[in-house]
């Protein structure tokens, strides 16, 4: 047992009245829980993928620690307690599976959890070849999840589309998408601070004050990284972005510090991101982006402007239309979800009118703002 | 030098009414020799508990403390001080020993409510990484309008978190 020694320390700062609401600290418990999640059901498949090469002590260790982890309540204290040696040991076993396999297979990739969406054969999606080139690019994916967040619900739609196009503009641009995602974010909380109740903020000024340029597709593109989907902490799953860098990373020469570090950073930004527009909120502060009003934009709006503009030099003037596809699409999904959640049938149907608008409305800002 | 001396004396009698104020008590026991332990959640959000064995009373010293469930085992070498508790291991009743005695500390569902927004030191090195990178950048701009405290201390509401979603 660890010896402990009484400190003789006091604490002499003065009490300051605690923020209501999801702290940053609890949001970086929750979301440690989800990459644990995540992290267990990818050792899971690992374990079957390699089910035929010998290894009894990666098999025993592995199957121990996916058998526990499954069954256990990831949020309780005693586990959340030790998160950190938790994540350590599931990335030193994901670490010894890739060598296993190389020894065995003389290959080593491990794979995303990820399931594609399903369409109906029948359908457009499926007959006409835009369609099909537009679904490719977008590979819209669904995931399995059991953990509620903090939004105190398990998701019933855990599915996401665009990441692959977040993440390959990033690429493409040979911009680092955890680093500059993170910096907007932290330039855009201290603008806001900047900023009178009632006042404006122009993000596409935050952002040129931050990297000295006028670039609208990398201006969107780091939105869509921070506001096309929440924290992994508030939602309980690793969404679309997060679950590429996080199988890009794993199949690196990243070490363990390294993963977590890239994790953490990026929810950081979706954290303070959520902070900027709640704040925003609070101070009735009035926020535009290139002269569009966005205060009533959701994530939805972020990621139809993010695809209006980044495609559009792919499917011209079919992407506004696509997009909007996109929208109907998972909308749909959701319509049938919130329905099985016990929303009414009411408001269901107003969630899918309100949210596909945002599709129509922002695919097509997105794609004017980015003509060249 | 007379005049400094005060100055410190001053200085040092509001420090320790701050820290007094400084803290919020969740929990409190008394010793049968007169000593007692509080429960206390600091300004940083962390969960310390406060050994105060030092008036009035008739405790032995050196007296050993054990917390099993903190993986806490010595001895107190401070008629008064305080120890930093993993609040994620805390749950509604806190069993410390001291001494010969086993104390049950009981924590109310507010007080329980306290433990589960408060932090440990790993978790607030994370947070003040954040904090720090906040400060420096508003520093750097100049006279806070909206406030840098209001932004950077912000906790997200749950309008906001689950207007993000679907």
């Amino acid at each position: 047992m660890r010896k402990a020694l009484i400190l003789l320390l006091i604490v002499l700062t003065p009490w300051v009245g605690q923020a209501q609401g999801t702290s940053y600290g609890q949001t970086l418990r929750l979301q440690n829980s989800a990459l644990i999640d995540r992290l267990n059901l990818i050792l899971g498949e690992r374990m079957k993928s390699l089910q035929r090469c010998e290894d009894p002590t990666f098999h025993q260790k592995a199957l121990a620690m996916y058998s526990y982890l499954k069954a256990a309540d990831l949020n309780h204290e005693a586990l959340v307690k030790q998160q950190k040696a938790i994540l350590f040991s599931l990335l030193d076993l994901l670490r010894s599976s890739r060598e296993l396999e190389q020894r065995c297979l003389g290959s080593s990739q491990i794979k995303s959890i990820r399931k594609p969406f399903a369409f109906s054969n029948n359908s457009e999606n499926q007959n006409n070849p835009l369609n099909r080139l537009w679904w490719k690019t977008l590979e819209p994916s669904c995931y399995k999840i059991r953990l509620k967040g903090e939004l105190r619900h398990v998701d019933g739609n855990a599915c996401f589309a665009g990441d692959r196009v977040v993440v390959k503009t990033f690429e493409k641009l040979q911009v680092d998408l955890i680093e500059t995602s993170l910096r907007y974010s932290y330039a855009l909380l201290a603008d806001l601070s900047n900023t009178a109740p009632q006042g404006e903020l122009l993000l596409e000024k935050s952002y040129f004050n931050e990297f000295h340029s006028n670039n609208p597709t990398l201006l969107l593109s780091a939105l869509a990284a921070m506001g096309s989907s929440g924290p992994s902490g508030l939602t309980g799953w690793l969404q679309g972005i997060e679950d590429r860098l996080l199988i890009q990373d794993l199949n690196s020469q990243l070490n363990n510090e390294q993963i977590l570090r890239r994790f953490t950073d990026l929810q950081t930004a979706k954290y303070n991101y959520i902070v900027f527009r709640d704040t925003v909120d609070r101070y009735k502060i009035s926020l535009k982006i290139y002269g569009q009003e966005m205060n009533s934009w959701s994530r939805h709006n972020v990621m139809a402007a993010f695809l209006g503009c980044s495609l559009r030099g792919s499917f011209e003037t079919k992407t506004p239309g696509l997009v909007y596809l996109t929208g109907v699409a998972y909308e749909a999904k959701d319509f049938i979800s919130h329905l099985k959640e016990g929303v009414s049938l009411k408001a269901s149907k107003k969630n899918f009118i309100d949210d596909t608008n945002r599709y129509k409305v922002s695919g097509l800002f997105g794609y004017h703002l980015c003509a060249p | 030098m007379k005049l400094r001396n005060l100055a410190g004396a001053a200085l040092a009698l509001t420090m320790s009414f701050q820290a007094k104020a400084a803290s919020m008590v969740l929990a409190a026991e008394t010793l049968k020799c007169g000593g007692y332990i509080t429960l206390e959640k600091t300004a940083e959000t962390l969960v310390i508990l406060r050994v105060d064995i030092s008036a009035n009373n008739t405790c032995k010293s050196p007296l050993v403390m054990e917390i099993k469930s903190q993986d806490i085992h010595g001895v107190i070498n401070s008629a008064a001080g305080s120890i930093e508790l993993n609040p994620h291991a805390i749950s509604a009743i806190l069993p410390v020993k001291i001494g010969d005695e086993t104390l049950l500390l009981k924590l109310s569902d507010q007080a329980q409510r306290e433990v589960a927004t408060a932090n440990t030191r790993a978790d607030l090195s994370e947070e003040q990484r954040r904090q720090a990178e906040i400060s420096r950048r508003n520093d750097a701009a100049g006279a806070a309008v909206v406030g840098a405290a209001v932004v950077g201390a912000g906790a997200v509401t749950a309008a906001a978190a689950a207007n993000s979603e679907r």
